[in-house]
């Protein structure tokens, strides 16, 4: 009895104080006995568990029909059945229950009763759970190597099996008292937590110290004593429970891994477990992918740098600080001519002409205290030992820790810049020194139109100074009626880019003003840009003070002229006075000579007055009459050259039969005068015509020979647009060497005793055909007669009239013969 | 009307010579109109004034026909002519220039002063004497005048 007893004791010893269930139930599946642990999960006594089935303790129908089905089993198969399943218990908590039923025979080997025992392996089923997710979640991870993806895959993987609200890795700064974090993962999408977060805003010191030793976590941050005090800055974040996972490395702490709860909960040792090994796991990878990436991307820069320093055209070289060449790009070697092997490891005083040698040391000193040398132009040798002209800009190289171990190089090649700078120099030069020296008045503006050089010339000119003619200041030299018109011109120019050229007054240095002629271009660079102007100006002072003589020389030949024209015409006034004089003065003793002459005759024929008496008388009368003659004579060719000549067309036949009617009419002497009609019309003068023509006719009668009647015949020929009229007579004609005398004035061939006249008619006749643009000639044999001509211009066109005036009797108008 | 014979005719010349030949060239031509001699222009227009001495018109009438000469000493025969064209009493009275100048310019003035007639002095008597006849023909005998006012 007593072993039975104590094995009985034993029994309940072990079933009541084992975690497992432990059951036995009829073949019905009804209980017949629950360990202290079943009962207490059910929540009742064990009287009220004893005989109740599956259905009656509140397993849910698929679970009561799943445990009759096996109890129907083992029952029938007389084996043992195992298995798991999955609940919800009272508490609310998740888990995993492994069970078997173990059948137990009667003495007939048929089931009594089955037997059964149930273990909570939630653990080992999260554990498992656990382990198969993280080695899925490496996996994953395997094969990212970029760090953004492997936290954003880590962070939901990790936050969604965990049911987390957010799931955030933060690398940790406790000496410094901050925490970085990294994009989280929260469950309703986004990320809002990456920042910089001051520790000691969300928790006392002891929590960051304990974290710093192994995980922690947060039920409820209200309730929890060392974070309670930093409710706000949670709640902003929407954390009401988290839990955290350290990764500390050689006993620093280096990063966590953080699971939040928008609400509060309960972490398990199975979720902390859990996110120790995430972080273990996770946060190597994450390190190392972010430090590829940085190797990365340094990489990346650092061939960028490479490849720019390789293709610079300027010569970048390192050199340690005692002077050795460390490295050597494309751009040393195209300017020195050595290739990297050949010059990497000589000292840097290869490359530096021997007198220059002493700049290194200095330049070294600079750069040990970590200045900078910018644009050193020195000369520095190439291979070969040519000199080339550089541009040196040397920098400190530091080490991480900022020591300097180095210096970089870089060399402009500034011999060709050098050459262009001394060819434009000496170009400059050429323009300076001929702009000082040319007598020109030279000037340049920018683009700004100021005016920025005066060259010598014009300085010295003004006797200014360059600074006062600067800009605008010039213009105080200009004369106050120019400066409107040049600043127009200069301007309106200047808008339109042309060139410009004007004349305007410049103060010279004695004070006095004197005209300028400026003419402005516009320069262009090589490029064609536009630059501005330049000007060149002459002193034309002498110039237009020359046009001004020459104009006031000109008004005072003009005034000559017109006092010498005034003289002539006042010696013309003169003569015509004179023939006036002479018509009315002369003639009237004249006439008083005939006339007392002829009273004599008449009054005292005869008887008182002998033959003789009268014969004096006679003659006295005809020396008056002859006088009287002569001075008409005189006064009608006078008249020729004086009198305004208007030309116009005259009718030869009317004008010549009334003349001869005239004659025929006033003479007495027997004559026959034919007139071949019809005359041609000529250009002419009337009156002039008609003295010229009766003079004709008089001596046409006159010359008469004495043994024939004399015969006139006029007639009129057309020559090539001229008209000629023909007086012919049958008289005595004129000898060839006399033809040229006649038409003289007082050339007489024949003594006046044989023919009567004053010498003066022929040359009458000559003067006005002249005047008329006409020419006069004889034809004669000398002893059958005469033929006198005159030729005039015909009638070139109806109602012509052309002037002449008495000014132009010394200067015949084109056209005519002359004597 | 015709010239009446005893009309009045004033001759306006300063050479006495000049006077002799006119008197005898009318004389030749029977005009026997009395004939009165002014020397001078001044005298010519006092006289048709009848200034002074000539305000006995029955000594000094009025003459119908002048014969002017242009060259005068103190006032020229222009002057004359300008004078008289002003004076609307004579506005009948024919004057004829009788010049030894045939300047035209003397011909053209004497014109458009209204002498009615410009006739240049012929140098011989014979002509002056023709020259007489044919004014006394044309004049006395077809002529129509009006007979001057008397003052």
């Amino acid at each position: 009895m007593k072993t039975l007893a104590r094995a009985t004791r034993y029994y309940e010893a072990i079933l009541s104080t084992t975690d497992d269930f432990a059951y036995i139930f009829d073949t019905q599946g009804r209980f017949l006995y629950a360990n202290p642990r079943l009962v207490k999960v059910y929540g009742r006594t064990l009287d009220q568990v004893v005989g109740k089935s599956f259905d009656e303790l509140g397993y849910p129908a698929w679970h009561a029909e799943m445990h009759m089905r096996e109890v129907e089993q083992v029952v029938r198969t007389k084996h043992p059945i195992r298995g798991e399943v999955p609940f919800t218990g009272d508490s609310g908590i998740y888990g995993v229950y492994d069970y078997i039923f173990q059948p137990v025979l009667d003495a007939q080997g048929e089931v009594e009763m089955i037997i059964g025992t149930t273990r909570d392996v939630t653990g080992r089923h999260q554990a498992q759970a656990q382990a198969e997710f993280l080695a899925q979640l490496t996996q994953k991870l395997s094969i990212v190597s970029d760090a953004g993806e492997l936290n954003r895959i880590a962070t939901r993987e990790i936050g969604q099996f965990l049911k987390a609200h957010r799931c955030y890795f933060f690398n940790a700064y406790p000496d410094d008292d901050h925490a970085r974090t990294w994009p989280d993962w929260c469950r309703e999408g986004g990320s809002g937590i990456e920042g910089i977060y001051a520790l000691a805003q969300y928790g006392a010191p002891e929590w960051w110290a304990a974290v710093r030793t192994g995980p922690v976590s947060v039920d409820d941050i209200q309730t929890h004593a060392l974070t309670k005090d930093f409710l706000d800055n949670y709640k902003r974040l929407k954390i009401a429970a988290y839990s955290l996972s350290p990764f500390i490395h050689e006993g620093q702490w280096k990063a966590c891994i953080s699971v939040t709860s928008d609400v509060p909960r309960t972490w398990t040792a199975e979720e902390k477990t859990l996110l120790e090994n995430a972080v273990a796991r996770v946060w190597p990878l994450l390190e190392r992918a972010q430090m590829q990436d940085t190797l990365r991307k340094n990489e990346e820069a650092l061939s960028r740098i490479a490849a720019v320093v390789e293709s610079s055209d300027d010569a970048i070289v390192s050199k340690s600080l005692d002077g050795i060449i460390m490295s050597w790009n494309k751009g040393a070697q195209r300017i020195f001519g050595y290739t990297a092997d050949e010059i990497v490891g000589k000292s840097i005083l290869t490359l530096i002409p021997a007198e220059l040698q002493k700049e290194e040391p200095i330049i070294i000193e600079r750069l040990k205290r970590g200045e900078r040398i910018e644009h050193y132009e020195t000369v520095r040798l190439a291979k070969g030992g040519r000199t080339i002209d550089v541009s040196l800009t040397v920098s400190p190289v530091k080490d991480r820790n900022g020591k300097i171990v180095g210096a970089s190089k870089i060399a402009r090649d500034i011999t060709e810049e050098k050459r262009r700078l001394e060819a434009l120099r000496e170009s400059e030069e050429r323009f300076r020194t001929m702009a000082d020296t040319a007598p020109m008045l030279i000037w340049e503006s920018g683009t700004d139109m100021l005016y920025d050089y005066f060259n010598q010339t014009w300085l010295d000119f003004v006797g200014r100074s360059l600074g006062q003619e600067l800009g605008h200041g010039w213009e105080e030299g200009l004369h106050t009626e120019d400066a409107e018109r040049y600043l127009e011109m200069y301007t309106s120019s200047f808008k339109a880019r042309a060139s410009f050229e004007m004349e305007f007054r410049l103060r010279h240095r004695s004070g006095e003003y004197r005209w300028i002629m400026v003419k402005g271009t516009p320069r262009f660079g090589p490029k064609g840009t536009f630059q501005g102007y330049i000007g060149a100006c002459v002193d034309i002072t002498e110039s237009v003070q020359a046009k001004q003589t020459l104009s006031d020389s000109r008004i005072e030949l003009e005034r000559l002229v017109s006092e010498r024209t005034a003289s002539l015409q006042e010696a013309v006034n003169q003569m015509e006075e004179f023939s006036y004089s002479v018509s009315h003065d002369l003639r009237a003793p004249l006439r008083a000579m005939q006339g007392y002459a002829s009273a004599l005759l008449e009054d005292y024929p005869g008887k008182v007055l002998d033959s003789e008496a009268e014969d004096y008388l006679q003659r006295i009368a005809a020396a008056g009459a002859r006088m009287d003659r002569l001075t008409r004579d005189v006064l009608v060719y006078s008249r020729i050259p004086r009198a305004s000549l208007q030309l116009h067309a005259v009718a030869l036949d009317k004008l010549v039969s009334d003349i001869v009617q005239q004659y025929l009419h006033g003479k007495n002497k027997e004559a026959k005068i034919a007139v071949e009609m019809p005359l041609l019309a000529v250009t002419g003068n009337e009156s002039f015509l008609a003295q010229a023509i009766s003079n004709l006719v008089d001596n046409a009668v006159k010359f008469a020979a004495t043994d024939r009647v004399a015969q006139v015949r006029i007639r009129t020929e057309a020559r090539e647009g001229q008209v000629r009229l023909w007086v012919e007579d049958n008289g005595i004609g004129v000898k060839p060497e006399h033809q040229k005398r006649i038409w003289g004035m007082f050339e007489r061939v024949h003594p006046q005793t044989k023919f009567e006249g004053t010498g003066i008619g022929l040359a009458i006749v000559r003067k006005t055909v002249e005047r008329m643009n006409g020419t006069v000639g004889i034809e004669s044999d000398g002893t059958s007669g005469s033929k006198f001509w005159i030729q005039l211009p015909g009638m070139a066109q109806e109602n012509q009239v052309t002037y002449e005036n008495a000014s132009e009797c010394h200067h015949p108008v084109g056209g005519r013969r002359s004597e | 009307m015709k010239m009446h014979p005893n009309a009045t005719i004033l001759l306006v010349e300063d050479d006495p010579n000049d006077v002799f030949l006119m008197k005898r060239a009318m004389k030749g031509a029977t005009i026997t109109n009395p004939l009165k001699v002014a020397e001078n222009g001044q005298e010519a227009i006092d006289y048709l004034a009848g200034t002074g001495k000539y305000a006995d018109r029955t000594e000094y009438p009025i003459p119908s026909l002048i014969f002017l000469d242009l060259k005068l000493p103190y006032k020229s025969g222009f002057e004359v002519l300008s004078w008289i064209r002003g004076q609307e009493s004579l506005d009948s009275t024919l004057v004829v220039v009788l010049t030894s100048s045939s300047e035209e310019r003397d011909i053209k003035e004497t014109y458009r002063l209204g002498a009615r007639s410009f006739l240049v002095k012929p140098p011989t008597p014979t002509m002056l004497l023709e020259l007489m006849v044919s004014l006394k023909d044309y004049w006395m005998t077809h002529n129509e005048f009006t007979a001057p006012e008397q003052k």
